[in-house]
């Protein structure tokens, strides 16, 4: 047993409105710098689509995350005997092109026009070569449903779909759509770290947060294709690679990432996980369809007392312990089943789970007047009529599995309609109890899962233990022996070659 | 006097500079040790001149070496004709290979548009000095040939002499002016290597091949 | 660290260091015996006979000091400047002209010196030639030789590595050195001692340490010998051609090793239905 901690997190679909609030938040704060113009550490993607970058979920070309050969885990991109004869041109790297080329506009030139008889314009002008650029894509291109022949036709999870179902899906009267914000997972096993040859990247010990040594970064760009969500990003000017650090200066202080602090649909939950590094390998070799339930078993009961010893061996603080009691990722997570983890057939065993989209709420009237559901039957039969097919969100959140995410909606419409008998009164009480029985809840889970969806509060959503780092490096420097520094980061500025 | 320049100072200022100044760089400015790939921008037309230009300069640059540490086993080798021939012709084939991916990489670099964006003036410079020292050793490899015997006979104890401080410029010193360029301009490569993105091959990750997986770093423990 | 020096002027501070070594003097004189032996005796002997030139033993009987020191600092200023002696020398040693060696004022006059030492003491300096004729196992040994299937005794390199010459097969010889088709032509009688003693600055440096016994010489001049009537070696294409044909199967096969490379995903996304 290898107790140790992790900042984990989970994002709540159903709240999710798309406005890229998040984005833009990362963007300002880490990269709104050349080289990293192109780079979105968190971006929204509309599902059914194509993603940022475009298609990443498809392995064949990317070559990302792991796979079992021969009874071990290999990386999907290379082995390691393998890789050095790759190094001078990484056979499977994408482009900028996959991603898409930065632009921004002339703006002087509206203002600095000669005279002329027509209007001045403010071209659109590449950020990579200060040049004309015809824009063909952009970090969120086929939002909303965008250029949909294109884009979300042409979405991996679809394979899953019968042909009718997809049919279906894409019609305009039966269109259906919802938003999956993603950040780096910083995975239990990250495919990353394993892929960089030159070790630069590394897993934190306390906190699970996965970095990139930039000093000792040299530009191989294995870990670009070996990530299978392409969370992993080359910066083109400093000729490093970079991520989502995960805010760890805001997380050490005790406070939320940028993206989950200005989230304006209150979707984000940060809370910490315990997890056994000890059974991470032999979960990785399951079969697919036993995925979900092993990344759920490596995850360590916080009140078991074997698991606090074993935590407190490796240092892990009761600071942080209280906190993994109160972790509302637990709760999503072990406690609940509603939250899921994205893709676990790459088997990285995310830190980030969805709580996948319940969709819009299906009824019938007749003569004005809503017809509720008389029986469980009819509780659940939105399940089945759903304009999302299960198997797409199996796809997603399943490995294929339609069990798991069958489990959290059932859950969550048994709640929804419990919550309709209690408040409004229209639904008979004895079916929405007979509802939450049949979805494996009891009305005081429910009500727990209530709370901590609609009424949560901010310390509610964010349970971070501060780890106060600066103390540690307090002790072996001064952080205010430079004038007007910070006390972290470089002594010289990044700047690229020598 | 041009001599003593030319085939001692020059190659000992070289040499103390590309071993001080690669270590010190490595210290103090490790954020600049990067290979500074551009595949990111353009990958199509790397995949040609990176990968002839690196297979084929790594089989032409063992070979050298090999005649430098054992320039005994290259006469060896080379006392039947047949083998001296295979010899040759495996390194003119490796080099033209080189030469072929040097100059698409110099294409790629000035009409790439992405790519000159990236393009720093000693990036110019080092180019131009890598195709002409892939250029000058072709001709003389075919002009003056045999190279692999001579070399063994006349430049590895040369080379040798240098580092062991005691230089015999006379042994180079007669040989036609195309070969003394094509060492010149080695040298220059040695120069230049502290200074330009050369230092990534300093920090070729052969420790991949025998390290573990994971990467785990804990702020008390360190490396765990 | 460093926070005021700039790459710049270590570049410049290097190009100031690499200049020290102009001031530093020239290589140390060597000692005349040394130079003679590196020099002179591939065409001289003292004492023991003529070679490509004459004996020089008691030169400073026959000619003033001044006249040899001249004559063998630029004897082609005494070649080509009409002197009598030089004109009467070169009709006696079948035209062979003494090159230039680059000897400076203070070598040349310890080289006469060093001449006049020996006579005096009555030594010998250099070995006399060989005088049998060659035989047809000398001509099949010196060929192999040449070509390096038998190695010298010293470990020496065949002569193939840096010359070509007729009737050498496959590619062809070296071309560092000039093709000795004709060499023996040009060097009459000093052919072997030629081999044995090479003067030319390029092999000095290999065969001073190992040098060619008196018989491989005497063998290695008998081939070159016999391939006197011959034109020189045709200058051949194969080689390159050959290179070049490397080059397109090693870019073929670069193409085919890389053939599943990504190719780009979202240029070629096509709509479907």
């Amino acid at each position: 047993m290898d107790i140790r901690s992790q900042v984990a997190m989970v994002f709540h679909l159903d709240k999710c409105i798309g406005c890229h609030t998040c984005s833009i938040a990362c963007k300002n704060v880490w990269t709104d710098r050349k080289g990293a113009d192109y780079m979105w550490w968190n971006n929204v993607e509309t599902k059914p689509g194509t993603g940022y970058p475009t298609q990443w979920e498809n392995q064949e070309e990317y070559k990302g995350g792991w796979m079992v050969k021969d009874g071990k885990l290999q990386l999907r991109l290379t082995s390691k005997g393998k890789f050095l004869q790759k190094i001078f041109h990484q056979p499977s790297l994408p482009t900028m092109d996959e991603y898409y080329e930065p632009w921004t506009y002339r703006y002087e030139d509206l203002f600095n026009g000669p005279e002329q008889d027509d209007q001045p314009t403010a071209i659109p002008v590449s950020k990579v070569t200060g040049q004309y650029i015809d824009i063909e894509a952009g970090p969120n291109w086929d939002d909303d449903l965008g250029g949909s022949p294109l884009y979300a036709r042409n979405d991996v999870n679809l394979s899953a779909l019968s042909e009718e179902q997809r049919l279906q899906l894409l019609s305009i009267e039966t269109l259906v759509m919802f938003y999956l914000p993603r950040i780096c997972n910083h995975c239990a096993n990250p495919a990353c770290v394993a892929a960089c040859p030159s070790g630069a990247i590394y897993k934190r010990g306390e906190d699970g947060i996965v970095l990139i040594n930039q000093n000792v970064c040299r530009g191989w760009r294995y870990c670009v294709s070996a990530c299978p969500y392409k969370k992993v990003f080359y910066n083109w000017s400093t000729g490093k690679s970079e991520k989502c650090l995960l805010c760890y200066p805001r997380v050490e202080t005790g406070q939320a990432p940028a993206c989950f602090h200005s989230c304006v649909g209150r979707i984000r939950y940060m809370g910490v996980l315990l997890y056994d590094a000890d059974k991470i390998e032999a979960a990785g070799l399951k079969p697919d369809a036993e995925l979900v339930t092993a990344h759920r078993d490596l995850l360590a009961d916080p009140n078991d007392p074997a698991v606090i010893e074993s935590a407190r061996k490796n240092g892990v603080t009761e600071q942080v312990l209280q906190s993994a009691r109160k972790s509302p990722v637990y709760r999503f997570v072990k406690d609940w089943g509603l939250a899921l983890a994205p893709h676990p057939e790459y088997r990285t065993f995310p830190s980030l789970f969805y709580v996948p989209a319940l969709g819009p709420v299906t009824y019938s009237m007749e003569n004005g007047v809503a017809l509720n559901p008389t029986s469980t039957e009819e509780i659940f039969a939105p399940l089945e009529q759903a304009r999302l097919p299960m198997s797409y969100l199996a796809s997603l959140f399943g490995a294929g599995q339609e069990a798991p995410v069958r489990y959290a909606m059932k859950k969550m419409l048994a709640i929804r309609t419990w919550k309709r008998a209690t408040e409004v009164g229209d639904v008979d009480l004895k079916v929405a109890l007979a509802g939450l029985r049949e979805a494996d809840c009891d009305p005081e889970q429910a009500e727990a899962i209530y709370r901590l969806t609609s009424l949560c509060s901010f310390e509610d959503r964010f349970v971070i233990p501060a780890s106060h780092r600066e103390q540690a490096v307090e002790v072996l420097t001064n952080p205010l022996e430079r004038k007007g520094a910070a006390g972290f980061g470089f002594r010289e500025a990044p700047q690229r070659g020598f | 006097m041009l001599t003593n320049f030319l085939f001692v100072g020059f190659p000992y200022v070289a040499l103390v500079l590309a071993i001080v100044v690669s270590i010190l760089r490595f210290t103090w400015r490790p954020f600049s040790y990067s290979s500074l790939s551009s595949q990111f921008l353009e990958t199509e037309s790397l995949f040609w001149g990176s990968s002839l230009w690196h297979w084929g300069i790594l089989w032409v640059l063992s070979g050298h070496l090999f005649a430098f540490f054992l320039p005994e086993a290259i006469l060896a080798w080379n006392a039947r004709p047949l083998r001296l021939y295979l010899l040759e012709l495996t390194g003119l084939s490796m080099a033209l290979l080189a030469l072929v991916g040097v100059v698409a990489l110099i294409v790629r670099r000035f009409t790439d548009r992405r790519v000159k964006v990236v393009t720093s003036p000693l990036d110019v410079v080092l180019l131009a000095v890598l195709l002409y020292q892939v250029a000058s050793g072709i001709d003389v490899a075919i002009r003056y040939r045999w190279g692999s015997a001579w070399f063994s006979t006349n430049a590895a104890p040369y080379l040798w002499s240098l580092l062991k401080l005691a230089p015999r410029p006379e042994l180079i010193a007669p040989l036609p002016w195309m070969v003394k360029l094509h060492f010149l301009s080695g040298f220059l490569v040695i120069l230049l290597l502290p200074f330009t993105r050369l230092v990534h091959f300093l920090v070729v990750p052969i420790f991949y091949y025998w390290r573990r997986p994971q990467v785990v770093i804990w702020n008390r423990k360190g490396l765990r | 660290m460093f926070p005021r020096i700039t790459p710049r002027q270590v570049l410049a501070w290097a190009v100031l260091a690499a200049l020290a070594p102009m001031l530093a003097p020239g290589l140390a004189a060597q000692d005349a015996e040394a130079q003679f032996r590196k020099s002179c005796m591939s065409c001289h002997t003292i004492g023991a006979g003529r070679k490509v030139g004459p004996d020089l033993k008691g030169l400073g009987q026959r000619r003033p000091h001044e006249w040899s020191t001249k004559f063998i600092q630029m004897p082609s200023a005494q070649l080509d400047g009409g002197d009598p002696t030089a004109a009467a020398l070169l009709r006696e040693f079948n035209g062979t002209r003494m090159p230039d060696l680059g000897v400076t004022a203070a070598e040349a006059q310890a080289l006469v010196k060093l001449i006049d030492d020996i006579t005096a003491a009555g030594k010998t300096l250099g070995t006399a030639a060989i005088a049998r004729a060659a035989t047809a196992a000398d001509i099949r040994q010196g060929q192999q030789l040449f070509m390096g299937l038998t190695r010298f005794a010293s470990g020496a390199p065949a002569c193939l590595s840096c010359h070509s010459a007729q009737g050498l097969g496959g590619f062809g010889g070296g071309r560092l050195g000039p093709d000795l088709t004709g060499a023996s032509g040009k060097l009459g009688v000093g052919l072997v001692s030629a081999i044995e003693n090479p003067a030319f600055p390029t092999m000095q440096g290999v065969f001073q340490k190992t040098p060619l016994t008196a018989e491989e010489a005497f063998q290695v001049g008998s081939f070159i010998k016999s391939l006197a009537a011959q034109p020189p070696a045709r200058t051949d294409m194969a080689f390159p051609v050959l290179g070049i044909v490397g080059l397109v199967s090693g870019m073929l096969l670069a193409g085919r090793l890389g053939r599943r490379r990504f190719r780009g995903l979202r240029r070629n996304l096509k709509p479907r239905a």
